[in-house]
């Protein structure tokens, strides 16, 4: 039954947050020389969904924008870094909202992905807004401690929710 | 003792201002997955006696498995007997196990092993499976990036065995060796990055040593070194290796090391 309103309530909230994503500004850590920094920029590059990629080698960051219309997957572009041979030190995530309701310590979908906001007030999402992905892997595993403090739930630790696969943690 | 000092000296100076894509030596991280580099690395060593040059050819493959995997493939070519003949080959493979990333800082740590196979004559008690004995290496590496300075260590175990089809080992040599590496280097331009098309400089320094298993003998050797990295894909290092201090028979100590390396990303 739980399971049931806990889909009623993301199929619902499907169509409330009919929110898109504009790009994704990631910060990779373990590198300084633009060698390095190259090697990220062309592994990125690579991913189908991934139209331009800008780069700012002096603080090891990258702004992504994608292709319209594709399946964005952020697991791919942390796979990316990691391949290059680094590790993803923030990755945020900047979407415009048409009147998405969030709460914290509670799921919303978002497209086709599943978020579960972390640390945030009760708000209604309107416009551009920046989000930041606070996953293992995405953050520094200190601070991937420090929010697993704001959180009982189980699926901070997987990454993943019985049912419905990857749910991505997010903050504001 | 005022050489040890020197070197004590120049190390500590590029410790407070690197780079770790070494002349000499591997750091501990690995080339990006997917990723192939195709590097030459020619020797112009000054032979102890006779005052002739040595010259190596070396021509290596480097392969990025994965993120954790990469594999080497070497050629070994001399003009030792005049002509520039094939000498042998080798396999390198390195495993990063260990890796603490921040931003602008690593540390990580890898191990290593190398098989290689060598035909030429022995000709001095060194043992370099790089170019001049058949046998294997295997060895431990450990890399600190801290922003702009690198600093890496590896300890090594090599051992010899005979140069075939025509040269056995000799009995009165010993057939082991520990190695111990140290390098620092330092990213010394651009002063700020704007794009991958700027030239990068990185300065160098070396400490190579030897000591011999069965009988103690050793050498140190020192070499500094400038890297050019252009468009953030191609290499161009300039080395001087020079002997420090050594007690066993060394053929080629003192010399010139190129080295031209292209990597080209993501090819599968």
């Amino acid at each position: 039954m739980k399971k049931f309103i806990l889909l009623s309530s993301f199929v619902i909230l499907s169509f409330i947050g009919q929110s898109q994503i504009k790009s994704v500004k990631l910060q990779a850590s373990g590198l300084t020389c633009s060698m390095c920094s190259n090697a990220i920029f062309k592994s990125l590059k690579t991913l189908d969904f991934v139209a331009e990629v800008k780069s700012d080698i002096q603080n090891s960051s990258f702004i992504i924008g994608f292709v319209p219309n594709s399946k964005i997957d952020f697991d791919a572009l942390e796979k990316k870094v990691s391949a290059a041979g680094f590790s993803v030190a923030d990755f945020k995530v900047t979407l415009i909202f048409n009147n998405l309701a969030v709460k914290n310590d509670a799921h919303v979908k978002i497209g086709n992905d599943y978020f579960h906001f972390i640390n945030v007030p009760n708000q209604v999402l309107q416009g551009e807004k920046t989000v930041q992905i606070i996953d293992k892997k995405f953050l520094s595993s200190k601070q991937f401690a420090k929010y697993n403090s704001y959180t009982k739930m189980e699926c901070y630790k997987t990454g993943t929710m019985e049912g419905i696969g990857r749910i991505f943690h997010v903050t504001i | 003792m005022k050489k040890i000092i020197t070197v004590g000296m120049l190390i500590i100076a590029f410790q407070t201002s690197a780079q770790e894509l070494f002349v000499l030596t591997e750091p501990a991280s690995n080339m990006p997955a997917k990723t192939l580099g195709i590097r030459t690395m020619h020797s112009f060593m000054q032979q102890t006696v006779g005052g002739g040059i040595n010259y190596h050819l070396m021509p290596e493959a480097m392969w990025g498995i994965n993120k954790n995997w990469m594999v080497h493939l070497q050629g070994f070519f001399s003009n030792r007997n005049n002509a520039l003949i094939t000498e042998g080959g080798s396999v390198y493979a390195k495993y990063r196990f260990l890796s603490i990333d921040e931003v602008h800082s690593h540390f990580r740590m890898a191990a290593y092993g190398r098989l290689s196979k060598n035909n030429a004559d022995i000709h001095q008690e060194e043992i370099e499976t790089m170019g001049h004995n058949s046998g294997y290496e295997l060895g431990m590496i450990a890399t600190q990036l801290l922003n702009k300075v690198a600093i890496s260590g590896s300890v090594s175990y090599e051992r010899a065995g005979d140069n075939k089809p025509d040269y056995k080992f000799p009995v009165t040599q010993s057939n082991s060796a520990f190695n111990y590496t140290l390098s620092v280097g330092k990213l010394i331009l651009p002063k700020e990055y704007k794009s991958y098309k700027q030239v990068n400089l990185n300065l160098m320094l070396e400490l190579l040593g030897q000591r011999l298993n069965g009988n103690g003998k050793s050498y140190l050797d020192i070499a500094p070194a400038a890297q050019l990295i252009i468009n953030s894909q191609a290499r161009i290092d300039l080395a001087y290796r020079k002997q420090l201090y050594s007690n066993m028979q060394r053929t080629a100590t003192d010399g010139f090391i190129l080295k031209l390396e292209y990597t080209f990303f993501n090819l599968f």
